[in-house]
């Protein structure tokens, strides 16, 4: 019998069923297509490459519908994943959502009260998936 | 919760890539069931139990139970 009783972060992160490791490879093929879309739309408008208008929107319009491919084929990973796959998931996913309504709230209290002048959302955005990240990393770590 | 993982894997001499094969579950999962860091949910107690045939409450034992 091999005593397997502390892993690595790269073999938890590798580890999985063979469903958990195919849904996984869909999910991150959409999910690049749909961020890869999204940076080229910003990098075209910001240089003037796509002007503002009727095309710059359908192409956003298309990149959105990539996002929901990719938002569908996270839904099947966590409904087909591992349960402790699913478990670790639903807890980094939980964090970062508290912190996403908590960081937006908060700001924009701050933005009223005039201790901010002004506030991007874009920054709740970035903090509520690195929060995911993070959370993902201490769940692994925690259940190895 | 304790359980008898390990004990009822040694008996067959199984790693735990093949218990986790066997249960449908990652290795991480049995690492973590083995380990008492994770309680498995019902269904996957059940499909253990059917293993190694053997009734839930002799694999899993409560903490509390004297």
């Amino acid at each position: 019998m091999t005593d397997e009783t502390r892993q690595g972060f790269w073999d938890i992160a590798c580890s999985g069923t063979a469903t958990d490791r195919r849904n996984k490879r869909r999910m991150r093929a959409w999910l690049l297509s749909w961020m890869g879309s999204w940076l080229a739309i910003i990098m075209a408008l910001r240089f003037d490459w796509l002007p503002q208008g009727l095309l710059a929107t359908t192409l956003t319009i298309l990149s959105a519908v990539l996002g929901l491919f990719a938002l569908a084929a996270y839904r099947r990973f966590l409904l087909e994943a591992d349960e402790l796959h699913r478990k670790i998931q639903l807890e980094a996913l939980a964090a970062a959502v508290g912190i996403g309504v908590l960081g937006g709230l908060t700001a924009w209290l701050l933005v009223l009260t005039g201790a901010l002048e002004s506030f991007d959302g874009l920054w709740i955005i970035v903090a509520m998936l690195f929060s995911h990240g993070i959370g993902v990393f201490i769940g692994q770590r925690r259940y190895s | 919760m304790k359980n008898r993982l390990k004990t009822l894997r040694a008996e067959r001499d199984w790693t735990q890539a093949r218990l986790a094969q066997e249960l449908d579950v990652s290795r991480q999962t049995v690492n973590a069931l083995e380990t008492g860091k994770y309680d498995p949910s019902l269904p996957l107690a059940f499909r253990i139990a059917r293993l190694f045939e053997r009734p839930i409450e002799e694999i899993f034992l409560e903490n509390a139970a004297p």
